[in-house]
């Protein structure tokens, strides 16, 4: 499997954590049990003195180790652009807002931070000295609908080329891969009484490339339930597909931008019973990142869109993992 | 009210059943509390929250009367714009209190509370425009003696 290494973030057992039935000692259990040789956290979901790390947590997290033998190797900032009531952030204060979860990621051990592009490209570049300090790699998330190649993920390559700092670089999210309809949205809107010929009507009108209004006008005119509207906002937005025919080109731009990439987020919405996600094709993807030379994490990220806990899609997902990359 | 993302994690529970109590002032019952749960699967600084309303029987209570509780402190309404250091975590229920003179009389009454905050890092327009989460609910409580 090259020098790609497993990892799980805890988020994906974001909805057991919410609802009490794991810890965060269970969390870590699971991800290790899955198969994680070391695991991503999210700093605003289960650090208890956020922004800060006390001594109580890092107490826990080493008696966590010991256990179950894996750590923290990935820390997942929020860069809160929207925290005021009245106007956003600027570049200064998101800046020194970064820097407090570069010590947070720091005194974790963590050795790659996800940073989200709510931060400019310009308070991006002023990073780098400090994540130099604080021997903390900088990934800007790449997160569906932007791909490398969009405009603005190539502002943050301009920015990474002229600081030429090792230690800002980029976190890709392979859930800008995807080549076919979230699978749990497709199924939720099943379940609201929305009948499956329209949301195929939905997907092929994004596939062609109609706009978001333009498939809106269309679905409705055949007469689909407004219960679609969830799950086509999905198909123009965070989780938005392309066409098959795009995924040669979509696989040369990750293939650009591992050089400048820290880890990967292995995005998934559902494993099925055979063991593949419906809609992001690993089997294309892995191998080619295999191959690729990168050194770093795969850490799989499961968006559990139907809230029905991620501990076993997760268990799922590692299995496959390992099964393409031949571990 | 437009568009607003809701995450249901809790079963569209967003306060916590059980956890009406009276509250006494002078030893008389003058007012109430509940808890609330933040409906988002990361914790929010509290300097996120839009609106914070409380509705007992289709009326508004004041916003003076109101308060929102969080790791020991209160803060009336009008501060939480203003706190930004006071970090929200999803797993850490806040407590509401109300101040109502003669209090909450015993039986089935129809509790709100209207929570309606910013997703900080869900930029959805120009400027200062975050996708609204609905962190909010209206529902029958059964209130003792």
């Amino acid at each position: 499997m090259g020098n790609v290494k497993l990892g799980v973030t805890l988020f994906c057992y974001g909805t057991e954590y919410k609802r009490y039935q794991y810890d965060f000692e269970e969390c870590v259990r699971q991800a290790a049990e899955a198969g994680a040789t070391g695991y991503e956290i999210v700093g605003t979901q289960m650090i208890p003195s956020y922004p800060s790390v006390s001594d109580e947590f890092l107490g826990l997290v080493e008696s966590c180790r010991k256990k179950y033998g894996i750590g923290p190797v990935g820390y997942g900032a929020n860069n809160d652009k929207g925290m005021l009531y009245d106007r956003n952030l600027t570049d200064d204060e998101m800046l020194a807002s970064a820097v407090l979860d570069l010590k947070a990621a720091n005194a974790l051990g963590c050795k790659v931070m996800r940073v989200q592009y709510m931060m400019s490209p310009a308070a991006f570049g002023r990073l780098a000295p400090y994540a130099e300090l604080y021997d903390v790699r900088c990934g800007i998330e790449i997160h569906n609908p932007e791909t490398p190649a969009s405009p603005n993920m190539q502002a943050y390559l301009e920015v990474i080329r002229q600081t030429g700092s090792k230690y800002l670089g980029f976190v890709p999210d392979f859930g800008f891969l995807a080549v076919a309809p979230n699978r749990p949205m497709w199924l939720a809107a099943l379940k609201n009484g929305v009948k499956e010929e329209h949301l195929e009507l939905a997907a092929q009108c994004r596939r062609e490339g109609l706009s978001q209004a333009e498939a809106t006008e269309k679905v409705m005119a055949a007469g689909a339930s407004p219960a679609i509207m969830t799950a086509l906002s999905g198909m123009y937005g965070f989780v938005q597909f392309h066409d098959r025919r795009d995924l040669p080109g979509l696989l040369q731009e990750l293939k650009d931008i591992i050089p400048y990439s820290f880890e990967m987020h292995g995005k998934f919405h559902y494993i099925d019973d055979d063991g593949n996600e419906a809609s992001i094709p690993y089997d294309e993807i892995l191998p080619l990142l295999r191959d690729s030379g990168f050194d770093g994490y795969l850490i799989c990220e499961y968006e559990d869109e139907l809230y029905c806990g991620g501990a076993e899609l997760t268990r799922r997902q590692l299995a496959m993992e390992k099964r393409i990359l031949g571990a | 009210m437009g568009f607003a993302m809701r995450q249901d994690f809790n079963y569209g529970e967003f306060v916590k059943r059980g956890s009406f109590r009276h509250e006494y002032i002078n030893g008389k019952k003058n007012g109430f509390s509940f808890q609330a749960i933040l409906g988002y699967y990361r914790g929010h600084y509290l300097s996120d929250i839009d609106l914070l309303e409380v509705w007992l029987d289709g009326s508004k209570l004041p916003d003076e009367a109101v308060s929102f509780e969080l790791n020991g402190k209160e803060l009336p309404v009008w501060k939480l714009k203003y706190a930004v250091t006071e970090f929200w975590s999803q797993v850490t229920p806040a407590t509401i209190h109300a101040i109502l003179p003669g209090g909450v009389s015993a039986g089935e009454h129809e509790l709100e509370l209207k929570l309606m905050l910013r997703v900080p890092y869900m930029q959805i327009g120009p400027e200062h425009n975050f996708m609204p989460l609905d962190s909010g609910e209206k529902c029958t409580i059964e209130v003792a003696e």
